[in-house]
């Protein structure tokens, strides 16, 4: 009974949560750029469309986003390449794109890239760099007691003495399921667990606070955006299992990446927090669009969870 | 500047002119000794009159002669004494409290006709012994929640003590206890101020243009004085209500010569919370409590000399546990303020208060999990030295004059983090000093019978002194490009501030008034947030090379009438304001960009303009009191590097706020209060557009233009009824077997209010989410508001004797 009035006056405490509508004006929708080079593969970029916020998403809304008539073109420093629509490999998904066949394009360490867009008779303009990598020294998986073979990605790594680096990380378990779970994911069996490398709220830093030191670090598991896979929810949500195996994507990248991934990473997490402050993300792209223009300089690693 | 002084003196020395002498002294309360602020001190048959200062002191110059000399104040008897003015005399008089049954109004202690007469404009006392009849939040009585009842102060937002005046921001407002400056006067992420209403005597509001002897900041002034402590004899006040319990013990040290005030509370939330969290939860542990701890002592060293010596400390701590994830962290945050202060008469004309103050405010955040620990915080220190004059030449001159410096230190953000033995360059802790400075001359003159004016003129400087490096930041890769060191005390920036004040009051005939004034101010200090809502993460800091000064100047005007032999008194007051180098952080700040940086990098600047009509009526005595207040206001920001520099309204931009207090003498022992308030709903920013993010799998939002839009308006109604127990008891007499009536030594009454009686959902805040399964393909998207107080019924049980 104690127990029942305490939680009443909790609740009473919190008032109430309600939906409500807002009557938004029509307003001029604009064209997005998410464009990505990375050492070793070409160049993608996907041009969307946005849309009203409170318009809802569905699979005609999905397919109308994609824009298929726009004009890309990527310069690396020497030459300028055209970017044809096709389909792009998105870190192991296949998508809706602009790319480019040429091997002229596949992306080099130390490169500057420069890219413009047209879109009817509105153009956009953006740059990114591939920076040379830093290798991790080691990896390891620590399990935590409390949570028998559950556990973190530990690494160690040495950043160089020179201020400015800026890194993203990224996993991928690539070993399969081998039970299935609770509806709706009770046909998971055998399947790859992440169908590419995903990284973590927090992926993204400079080294403000680690340049040239060698450290010990942790990083959680993430998830695929807003898709929750069958481990995303519960005990196992954010934790590597004992027994996985997983391919370790390590990057530099550049400064306005970094601030790029911290704001959108922060948006994710602040949405229902009193503490957030609404602000739209630190795009790169200039001119009539929105969106980013990234580098990666890229190094795999391998571990096995045991 | 060598005949500055003699120049000063010359026109002191003319504003003395005839056969004078002076009626002078102290007025205080009959039973505890208190000294009374704003006892009026009137010659009727002169017509001419003073009121005595914060410390109770009143001078009053007149040609030689007799006359009979009226001491008057709301809630006490008055008090008549002859005066025979053949040389200077001294008069300390004690007034004792009226047993009249009208009940006064409950925030007035002003004179009756203060309202017309008075030439300060926006300027409220509350008399804080009266105010406790209002309802109040969770019952307990909020000298900041009173103020924002009054027109042209709103309200933060629900849970949120940060007040805006006429459109100023929360830092514009300058809080002093006992003279020293309060950075964050807020408990609980602003649910209850740092002010324990048990120990405070008098709280002075005034937020139309402030005169001259006040500086340093653009919208208000809220002066809180506390009490001295009862000089007579022990007395103990308390209450204890649902969430916190206040105890205050006051007295003499010597009778009529010294005395203390002590006063404490807490709050118990994180006892009423713990059987929620059991030791064997993984929680365990977590909590959030606070306290207020205030005391003050007072000498009278001699007839001339007084000694005040007072502080402040408060806490706030909140913590948080999770054993399963080796996660911890808590913060603690909070004020401490000292000031001792020395009362001298020179002789009958020219009193002084000399203060030397300490203000201290910090911040900090402390988190760490599987080793790694995480530390942010922020503080501001201040020493601070000043002297008040003020000079009573005669009956038609009241001069101030004095000086105020401060030596500053901020510690905007100050960043620390390790892992395991690692401890990660966090860089030194970037300190910023920097002097504050003012002198001020100002004259209340009666000008002639009808007009009367308080001119003045305040000149304020500020210094950013070394030890400070200033980093010049490379835009596109966040480097440190190059660095200029200062070193200890070597200037970096020294701003200079004019700040002419003057209003002006016309007797237009009697019991009306037309006032007018203008004041034009420097604030060296400044606050900016980085998230929307108002915390304690909030950071101070000063002006700086980037930085420049905030300047403000307010023109006013107003007609004010009482009606009814001055049982009424209404108002109409209209205000604009002109600000500039207003401070907003850029888009996408976060906490650790201050490190190795300087905070002032992170800022952008604008400016903007507010202006309004404020109504007012009130009716002052009777048993059915009360005030209606309406406020039209608008409230508009410019930045050039936000929403591509156009116009937008400022978060507490406010059309429309409404506020209704009343009150009802049921009987002697059973008070009524009521209280309704309305207003428009703050602005917001909304999501207008979205893009999907295929490379990351997340919905990104495009936001509307800055505050494009409005939340519903706010509004509710809270009763409370405050029921007195019988002060008097029965006692059989041993020997005579009579039965008598004597006054119970235990003083107590029932507090019992409603917050928010009719259940309004007032929105706290707005979250945007979807729903349904992207991998399914159909998703939808929509806006949750967040409400958070319900109907709440509180009881408090005060107690006193």
């Amino acid at each position: 009974m104690k127990k029942f009035f305490y939680i009443l006056c909790v609740l009473l405490l919190i008032n109430c949560q309600k939906e409500i509508e807002f009557d938004l004006p029509d307003v001029e929708q604009t064209f997005v750029l998410e464009a990505v080079v990375e050492s070793g593969l070409p160049p993608r970029v996907i041009v969307t469309n946005t849309q009203g916020y409170f318009d809802p998403l569905d699979s005609n809304s999905f397919l109308n986003m994609f824009v298929d008539n726009a004009m890309v073109e990527l310069h690396d420093g020497d030459t300028t390449f055209e970017l044809v629509y096709s389909f792009v490999n998105s870190n192991g998904v296949i998508l809706p794109g602009y790319t480019s066949f040429d091997p002229e394009i596949i992306g080099q360490y130390g490169k500057n890239y420069t890219l413009h867009v047209q879109v009817g008779d509105k153009e956009a303009h953006a740059k990114a760099q591939i920076p040379h990598p830093v290798i991790l020294d080691s990896l390891w998986f620590f399990a935590y007691e409390a949570y028998d073979s559950l556990g973190f990605i530990w690494a160690k790594f040495t950043d160089p003495d020179t201020v400015g680096n800026c890194y993203r990380w990224f996993a991928q378990r690539i070993n399969s399921y081998t039970y299935n779970y609770d509806p709706p994911f009770d046909n998971v069996k055998g399947t790859m667990k992440d169908n590419r490398p995903l990284a973590p709220i927090g992926s993204s830093t400079d080294d403000k606070l680690f340049n040239g030191l060698s450290f010990d670090f942790a990083v959680p598991r993430g998830e695929d955006g807003i898709l929750e896979g069958p481990d995303d929810q519960g005990p196992e949500r954010g934790f590597y299992k004992r027994g996985d195996t997983v391919l370790v994507k390590s990057t530099t990248t550049t400064y306005p990446t970094y601030l790029y991934v911290r704001a959108m990473e922060n948006q994710a997490v602040s949405n229902g927090s009193i503490f957030s402050s609404p602000g739209n993300l630190p795009y790169n792209v200039e001119g009539d669009g929105l969106g980013v223009f990234i580098g990666y300089g890229v190094s795999y690693d391998t571990l096995i969870c045991e | 500047m060598k005949f500055l002084p003699t120049l000063l003196l010359t026109f002191l020395y003319c504003l003395g002119y005839g056969q004078q002498y002076t009626l002078s002294g102290y007025v205080k309360d009959a039973s505890s000794g208190e000294g009374l602020i704003g006892v009026s001190v009137f010659v009727e048959e002169l017509g001419q009159g003073t009121t005595t200062n914060v410390y109770g002191f009143y001078s009053l110059t007149l040609n030689q002669g007799s006359y009979k000399v009226k001491y008057s104040y709301v809630g006490y008897k008055d008090f008549f004494e002859d005066a025979i003015l053949n040389t200077n005399v001294r008069k300390n008089i004690d007034l004792s409290e009226s047993d009249d049954l009208l009940q006064e109004v409950v925030v007035e202690a002003e004179q009756s006709d203060e309202n017309t007469k008075g030439t300060q404009m926006g300027k409220i006392d509350l008399n804080i012994d009266k105010i406790k009849t209002i309802p109040a939040f969770m019952g307990e009585v909020d000298v900041l929640k009173t103020i924002q009842f009054l027109p042209g102060v709103q309200s933060g937002g629900e849970g949120n003590t940060g007040f805006y005046v006429r459109g100023g921001g929360p830092d514009q407002n300058l809080i002093l206890l006992d003279e020293a400056t309060v950075y964050n006067a807020s408990h609980l992420f602003g649910f209850f101020s740092v002010f324990n209403a048990d120990a405070i005597k008098n709280v002075s509001l005034t937020k139309g243009g402030m005169p001259a002897n006040y500086g340093g900041r653009l919208a208000s002034v809220l002066d809180i004085t506390m009490k001295d402590g009862n000089y007579k004899s022990f007395h103990a006040d308390g209450g204890i209500g649902l969430i916190a319990s206040r105890l205050t013990l006051q007295g003499p040290i010597k009778e009529d010569t010294a005395s203390f005030i002590l006063s404490g509370r807490r709050t118990y939330i994180d006892v009423l919370t713990r059987p929620l969290i059991p030791d064997t939860s993984a929680f365990s542990g977590s909590g959030y409590f606070f306290y207020d701890l205030t005391a003050k002592l007072n000498w009278r060293l001699s007839d001339k000399d007084r000694l005040f010596l007072s502080g402040y400390f408060g806490r706030d701590v909140f913590t948080f546990n999770n054993a399963d994830l080796d996660f911890t962290f808590n913060v603690p945050w909070g004020n401490s303020t000292a000031s001792l202060r020395w009362n001298h008469l020179f002789n009958d004309r020219l009193f002084v208060n000399t203060s030397a103050v300490f203000t201290d405010y910090n911040f900090a955040f402390e988190g760490g999990s599987s080793g790694f620990t995480f530390r942010l915080s922020s503080g501001i220190r201040d020493g601070n030295l000043k002297q008040d004059f003020t000079y009573y030449p005669n009956s038609l001159h009241n001069v101030k004059f004095g000086w105020n410096y401060t030596l500053h230190r901020f510690i905007p953000s100050s960043l620390g983090a390790s892992s395991g033995d690692v401890e990660f360059d966090t860089g030194e802790d970037v300190k910023i000093f920097g002097n504050e400075a003012a002198i001020y001359l100002l004259d209340e003159w009666d000008v002639s019978e009808n007009f009367k004016i308080n001119a003045g003129f305040r000149l304020s400087m500020y210094q950013h002194v070394g030890p400070f490096t200033r980093y010049y930041k490379n835009p596109n890769s966040g480097v440190t490009d190059s660095t200029t060191v200062y070193g200890d005390f070597e200037s970096v920036k020294t701003y200079y501030g004019p700040e002419p004040r003057f209003s002006a009051r016309y007797l237009l005939k009697d019991n009306s008034s037309f006032k007018f004034g203008i004041a034009h101010n420097y604030q060296y200090i400044h606050l900016a947030s980085i998230s929307s809502v108002s915390l304690p993460t909030d950071l101070w800091f000063p002006s700086t090379e980037l930085v420049k000064p905030q300047i403000g100047t307010q023109y006013s005007m107003g007609y004010f009438k009482n009606f009814f032999d001055n049982k009424y008194e209404g108002s109409v007051e209209v205000y604009y304001k002109d600000l500039q180098n207003l401070i907003e952080y850029k888009e996408n700040s976060f906490p650790e960009d201050n490190l190795s940086n300087n905070v002032d990098n992170q800022l952008t600047f604008g400016r903007g303009y507010s202006y309004g009509a404020e109504f007012f009526l009130k009716k002052r005595v009777g048993d059915f009191n009360g005030w209606v207040g309406y406020t039209w206001s608008k409230t508009m920001r410019q930045f050039d590097e936000i929403d591509d520099g156009g116009w937008f309204p400022a978060k507490y931009d406010r059309r429309h706020d409404l506020s209704v207090v009343l009150q009802y003498q049921l009987s002697e022992r059973v008070n009524i209060g009521g209280v309704f308030i309305y207003a428009t709903g703050n602005s917001l920013t909304l999501p207008e557009r979205r893009w999907f993010s295929l490379e990351e799998n997340r919905l990104i939002t495009v936001w509307s233009d800055r505050n494009a839009y409005r939340l519903d308006p706010y509004h509710r109604m809270d009763l409370s009824v405050t029921v007195d127990a019988k002060s008097t008891k029965k006692q059989v007499d041993k020997d005579s077997g009579k039965v008598n009536m004597v006054k119970k030594k235990v003083i107590s009454s029932w507090n019992f209010s409603v917050y928010n009686l009719y259940n309004r959902a007032n929105p706290y805040f707005i979250f945007f989410d979807y729903s349904g399964d992207p991998l399914q393909g159909s998703v939808e998207f929509g806006a949750n508001q967040v409400s958070l107080f319900p109907i709440l019924p509180s009881i408090t049980w005060n107690f006193k004797f």
